[in-house]
């Protein structure tokens, strides 16, 4: 039973460490943080398996609970080192789970006495006291986080944060459905899969349901250094790419950005594109103005 | 009787009609010479040492953002068509952006289409050699810090005594059932 706990934290410390890397991708602070997490977790777990003890009960609650404490809050505040609060994501929830389960078994089990190694005392010096200390880690590590942000700009995250694009709309992307400007409808957007400092390219139909001509004149993504529309074209044998200066779309038509005609070039990744993500693009049309839309990565 | 006779023969000049490729054959067939690359896992690689098997060889870059991974996805598609065939014919893509197609490059590039694939790379000047015999144009294109590479846009179809038979021209018209067909045709012809 006493095991139970330990295998919950220990298995925590490991989704930690396996996630580092990617997190590192993104912000390497929290690459190293996420690390030294891991590390910290599995190491307890290990430690107090071999020899549990009263000092070491209350290091556990404290870090694991911490840590539950810290992904809350930077769930609804900006994370430090981002731009953004952190997503809800299945690895993270798995994560957080294992240390929830591990730290209210740790000391459900420490109040009945049934911890070996771990003293019995009150209920508020079992559960009140390291519950004070998880918040001291929680919010200490938020804090020290933001303290150390301003003197590690290289460790900080180097993506433009989609919400401070012009034309952010997060209802209409977060639906996944078309997204609207003005008279303009934009769908169906992907972008192809490809290697950090590649190319990729994106694909998207314009609707133009209004009275008036409109054109896509610029686009921009933050994941590529440059950005471009291109025209594919056929001369003879020969296959040509050519910038387009603007891509017209006619009152109440329609243009299809698509393999083997126009296509939006994304130059210079700034990081790979994997398939199943999706990519921020920054539309800019002559009348209507800016939008960002987001493209699913997809495997043709 | 007459009627019967001049029916035979009707049906038997419709059974013995050339099958028409979609592609342009090469008729004879061209016998270009052997050449040697690196393959995507940096080994040593000739043309003849896939002798036996039906090869389909594309020219292109992993930068080329449209039309090559168009073509790998649609080697793809005719891969899953032929079936058990398809373990008689090889898919060979040869860069024409060395620079930056590494053996590395090209196998992570590769990958995402079909591991089957095989990338052939190797020095400017081996390359070279290769374009020019296959009568490869080839034009670099600057534009900002990257560059593009505008290209012959063909597939060449190389069968299993090494002759080059027939090429097809990458454009939107080509359909996967236009490519199966005709290598079933070549393979069991």
């Amino acid at each position: 039973m006493r095991n139970v706990p330990i295998l919950a934290i220990f298995l925590a410390g490991v989704i930690h460490l396996a996630v580092a890397p990617v997190h590192y991708t993104h912000a390497p602070a929290h690459g190293i943080f996420f690390a030294l997490a891991g590390a910290a977790e599995i190491f307890w777990a290990l430690a107090f398996w071999r020899r549990p003890s009263t000092r070491l009960y209350y290091v556990g609650l404290a870090v694991a609970g911490g840590l539950v404490i810290l992904w809350a809050v930077t769930r609804v505040l900006i994370q430090p080192f981002e731009h953004e609060p952190g997503p809800l994501d299945a690895g993270g929830l798995v994560c957080k789970g294992c240390e929830l389960v591990g730290v209210v078994m740790l000391a459900i089990l420490a109040l009945q006495g049934r911890l070996s190694g771990v003293e019995k005392r009150s209920p508020l010096r079992l559960v009140g006291q390291p519950l004070a200390m998880a918040l001291v880690v929680g919010v200490g590590s938020l804090g020290m986080g933001y303290g150390l942000e301003p003197y590690l700009p290289t460790l900080a995250s180097q993506e433009e944060p989609m919400s401070e694009m012009p034309g952010y709309d997060h209802a209409a992307l977060s639906s996944g459905a078309t997204v609207t400007l003005g008279q303009l409808q934009i769908s169906g957007a992907w972008a192809r899969p490809a290697q950090m400092g590649g190319t990729s390219a994106v694909y998207l139909t314009i609707v133009n349901t209004g009275e008036q001509a409109d054109a896509l004149v610029d686009v921009q993504s933050p994941v590529a250094e440059s950005a471009e529309v291109h025209e594919m074209r056929m001369d003879g044998d020969v296959m040509r790419m050519q910038p387009v200066a603007r891509v017209e779309v006619a009152a109440g038509g329609r243009v299809e950005l698509k393999p083997g005609g126009y296509h939006i070039m994304l130059m210079g990744l700034t990081r790979a594109l994997a398939v199943g993500e999706r990519i921020p693009i920054v539309l800019q049309f002559e009348h209507s103005g800016q939008v960002a839309v987001e493209a699913t990565v997809t495997s043709p | 009787m007459r009627l019967v006779l001049l029916a035979l023969v009707i049906a038997l000049t419709g059974c013995s009609q050339p099958y028409a490729f979609h592609g342009t054959r090469l008729e004879p067939p061209l016998t270009l010479p052997d050449f040697e690359l690196i393959n995507q896992d940096g080994q040593t690689v000739r043309l003849s040492d896939y002798r036996g098997q039906l090869i389909l060889l594309f020219f292109g870059y992993t930068h080329c953002p449209d039309v090559c991974p168009t073509t790998l996805a649609q080697f793809k598609r005719v891969r899953a068509q032929l079936g058990k065939q398809a373990e008689r014919v090889r898919f060979i893509f040869v860069t024409l952006d060395p620079e930056r197609d590494t053996p590395a490059v090209l196998k992570e590039f590769l990958a995402t289409f079909d591991p089957t694939f095989i990338g052939f790379t190797g020095t400017t000047a081996d390359l070279e050699a290769v374009w020019k015999s296959y009568g490869i144009y080839r034009e670099k294109r600057v534009e900002g810090s990257t560059y593009f590479v505008d290209h012959t846009a063909r597939i060449y179809v190389i069968d299993a005594r090494g002759n080059l038979r027939l090429t097809w021209l990458l454009d939107a018209n080509l359909s996967t059932d236009d490519l199966v067909q005709d290598i079933q045709h070549l393979m069991e012809g």
